[in-house]
Order: structure tokens, then sequence, then C-alpha cells
């Protein structure tokens, strides 16, 4: 069974069809770099998975619990950190995560407990109890991606995680995905920046105008396209497609 | 893993406003009511003064009770108009401008979930400050007033605290509607300013005291001179509490449908 399952799913805005019938598999402990031009339906298909949004057509399910029906048994199992977020900059990130845990059904005591274990694995142990605020941009995303993990979810759904973060920030957050992925956690990130997708990917979806017109490895695409990186392919794709 | 325990963080999030800069300030604002409420009392009851003497013969009206009608009628009532927007004015048009929804939403709770959260974390957050100003403004002016008793006073302000639910229910559709802060905050205060205009001038224009009717204040200031009958009691508290539920399912609807 697919840990993220997607089939004909089509989501109609007043006069722009975002996504046009895209079919996607993700299957169980895989890094899925999710690739793709500005306006393409990237942020729309993972903002469904989490039911940020609706559909307006088709079917979502995560491992196997169908998304938009229930959608609140499958966010059990998701963590999500959007493209743009914020945070409240006079909290703590104790505080921020407290509440974030409390609201994943964990008591204030399995949350403590699960901020600590979670802040030593990103790193942000010893930022956890400074003012959001005041954080450097790269702090500011360990806590995004602390609050994704807090509830001990399988799957991540990550919508640009390196967009403007220095090189150490960025080799910083694909480490952590690299991680969670090598503990049997489902990753799915969407980017435009190629070579993080090469750099930790299993599997590279490229979708285009709302529809998914390539899937497969790194070398599977490369080699398909005669490309010598996943930018040759991408763009390639990108104009044909 | 568990599903979201809502009382627990309900109650999380209602601490969390009180000892915010926000609930400091609505502290402040309530404090400062029930302060500038005793001056003005002591100021009018001051023997010899021209007013002291009009707040006599005031009081002289079995009907009336000047101090009890200041602090309840106006006291408690500024308390609910300007006191419980301060916890719902941002609610939703604040998560939505600060980027947070993403985050909130992604939790395993619903929309119907998170609109209670912030409705009733509101509502107790307010009813802290209301009930803590309040409670101990009675034994500030029972001494003046013997047959005031505890019980009729707290029932009084019980209803205006339904009264701030009402504000909050309604103030939470305008939040929601808002897709800015700043609309939200002038929205929601200048409707509750208007809502008090008819109460303040109610006992000297007719025209103010008609309109005074479709405000819901007028249900509960009506009787804070009077005794406090059960059934009627009864009969105010359910009408607030069903002018509230429209606004609270309007705002929940809205939001459940929205892409966001």
């Amino acid at each position: 069974m697919a840990a993220i399952a997607i089939k004909d799913l089509r989501k109609d805005y007043k006069d722009v069809q975002a996504l046009k019938c895209l079919d996607l598999n993700v299957e169980s402990g895989q890094v899925f770099g999710f690739c793709g031009p500005n306006g393409a339906g990237k942020t729309t298909t993972l903002k469904i998975l989490v039911g940020l949004v609706h559909a307006s057509g088709g079917t979502v399910s995560i491992n196997g619990i169908d998304v938009i029906n229930n959608g609140v048994e499958a966010r059990k199992m998701i963590g999500y950190l959007p493209e743009s977020y914020g945070m409240p900059g006079w909290d703590t990130p104790r505080k921020f995560l407290t509440y974030m845990g409390m609201l994943s059904g964990m008591t204030r005591e399995q949350a403590r407990k699960a901020i600590e274990n979670v802040a030593a694995e990103i790193n942000l142990t010893e930022n956890l109890d400074r003012r959001i605020k005041g954080l450097s941009k790269g702090n500011k995303q360990r806590v995004g991606i602390a609050q994704a993990l807090i509830h001990g979810p399988d799957i991540l759904l990550f919508d640009e995680p390196t967009t403007g973060l220095d090189p150490i920030g960025r080799n910083e957050v694909l480490d952590v995905m690299k991680d969670l992925a090598a503990k049997g956690k489902t990753v799915l990130f969407s980017t435009h920046i190629l070579s993080d997708v090469e750099k930790i990917c299993d599997t590279v979806g490229i979708i285009h105008n709302g529809l998914l017109i390539e899937q497969g490895s790194p070398e599977e695409l490369k080699n398909k396209h005669g490309a010598k990186d996943l930018d040759e392919v991408f763009m390639k794709v990108a104009k044909h497609g | 893993m568990d599903d979201v325990n809502l009382p627990r963080v309900i109650v999380h999030r209602a601490l969390s406003m009180l000892v915010s800069l926000r609930g400091i300030l609505a502290l402040m604002v309530a404090l400062y009511m029930a302060m500038a409420g005793a001056f003005f009392l002591d100021m009018f009851m001051a023997e010899g003064s021209v007013i002291g003497e009009l707040v006599q013969l005031f009081n002289d009206n079995p009907e009336y009770k000047f101090q009890w009608m200041f602090f309840d009628g106006a006291l408690s009532k500024l308390v609910t108009l300007f006191v419980a927007p301060l916890f719902i004015f941002d609610a939703v048009s604040g998560d939505r401008s600060g980027e947070r929804l993403g985050l909130l939403l992604s939790r395993p709770i619903t929309r119907t979930q998170y609109m209670f959260v912030n409705f009733f974390s509101a509502s107790l957050a307010f009813g802290i400050v209301f009930f803590g100003i309040m409670a101990p403004a009675f034994f500030m002016i029972s001494p003046s007033i013997p047959e005031l008793t505890f019980g009729s006073y707290m029932a009084t302000a019980a209803l205006m605290y339904l009264l701030g639910v009402f504000t909050i229910s309604f103030i939470l559709l305008i939040s929601a509607l808002s897709k800015s802060n700043l609309v939200s905050f002038i929205a929601a205060f200048g409707i509750m300013s208007i809502f008090m205009t008819p109460n303040a001038s109610k006992y000297t224009s007719d025209a103010m005291m008609a309109v005074s009717k479709f405000t819901p204040h007028y249900y509960a200031t009506y009787f804070t001179t009077h005794a406090v009958e059960p059934g009627m009691y009864l009969l105010c508290a359910a009408i607030i509490i069903l002018m509230a539920l429209p606004f609270l399912a309007l705002a929940i609807l809205k939001f459940r449908s929205e892409d966001l």
C-alpha cells in the first residue's frame, strides 16, 4: 500500500484549473521530490493532502485513509511544513510546540517529552527557551520542522523547506529529511532547487500545469532524457510538457 | 494517537491569553473602569454637591439605586463591550494574516474544533477577567445598598457575562470574515461602540430608547435596577444565547468552506 495515493485529483478555482486529474503514488519510507515551475500545482496538492484546500474531485489517501472524508484520522499521520508560515514571535519554541502538541491530542507531559526528543533530533535544544522572533531564519525553520514532527507522524509534507536558507541551513534541512527517511518516515517535499532533489531523493515527480508529467528516480529520469543533471531534465520536460 | 482533548486545549489557550500582553491590557482596562466607577461614585455622592443631591433624589425612587445602576449598568457594560472583544477580534484574522492557519489546521482537528477553541477560550479568559473585577466590586458597593444581595448581583453580572459571550460570537464572525487584523479591530470596536450609544442615551432620548430595544444590552440593563426574577432572568439568558448562536454558526460555516 502506498503511503500517499492520489488519483484523478482535480482542483478548480474560479477561472483556473490548478490540478487536472493528478495521479501520484509515494511509497512508504521514500524521500519524494515534488518539482515543477511556479503555479504548477505543487502547493495546492500539498494543501489538499493536509485539508487546507478542498479538492474539486478525485481521491487522496494517506496510508489507506481517505483524506477528504476522514481528514482528522489522516492528519494524525501527517507532519506539515508550509512554504510560508508565521509563529507567535513573543512565544518561545517550547511554548509554541507545547500548544501544537496539545492540538495533536497530547497531554502537556507527553508534549514536554516529545519536545525534548525532537529538539535533540534537529539540534534545537539550546534555543527552546528563547523568543521565536529573536531566532535566526535557520533556527525558525527548525522550529517549523519541530512542529511537524512533534506528534510523531509517519508522513512528512514539506513545502519548499530549503527556500530562503543559506547553503549551511539548506544542507542541515536536507540532512534532517535524510535522517527522517532513514528512520522509516516518508518524506514528500516540493522544491525548485533540483540539486537538493538529486542529493536526497529516491523518487522525483515533475508536475506541470496541474498534471504529473514525469516520475522516477533521478537516475532513471536523467537516462530517459539523456541529461547530465535534473536541471536539464526539468528544462526539457517543462518545455515539452 | 489520541483525539484532541478540547477542554484541555481551551483552558491552556485561555490561560496563555491571560498572561499575555492582551490579558494584561484587558485587566488594566477592566480595573480602570472599576476605579473610575468608584471615583465617580464617591464624587457624585459627596454630601452637599448638586449632583449628590440629584443622586439622592434619584435614589429616593424605590425603583432606582444610582450606585447599583452605575456599577452594573455602566461598569459591567463597559467591561463587556470593550474587554470581551480584546480576546477574540484577531482570533481568525490574526492567524490568517500571521500565516499561522496552515500550521494550526494541519493538526488532527477539524475547523469546527478550531473555531470552538477560539470561542470558548476567549469566553473563559473574558469570564476570568469579568468576574475577577465584578465580584470584588460587590463588596465595594454593598455597604451603601443593604438590600443588594450577592446572589442577585451575581445573577445580573452573569447576564452581563452572557452578553460578553454574545459579543465574542459576533466578533468571531467579523474575525472569520476579515483578512486583516486592523479591519477586524476597527469593525469589532466600532460596532461595540455603536451598541454602547443607545444604552448611554436611552434615559434622555425617545429615539435612542427605540433603538436600544434592538441592542442586546437592553435586555440586561433593563433589570439592573429591578429585582431579578428567576423566570425573566432565565428568559433573558436564553434570549442572549439564542442571539449568539447564529453568529457562531455563521462564523463556523464560513470558515469551514474556505480554501486556505
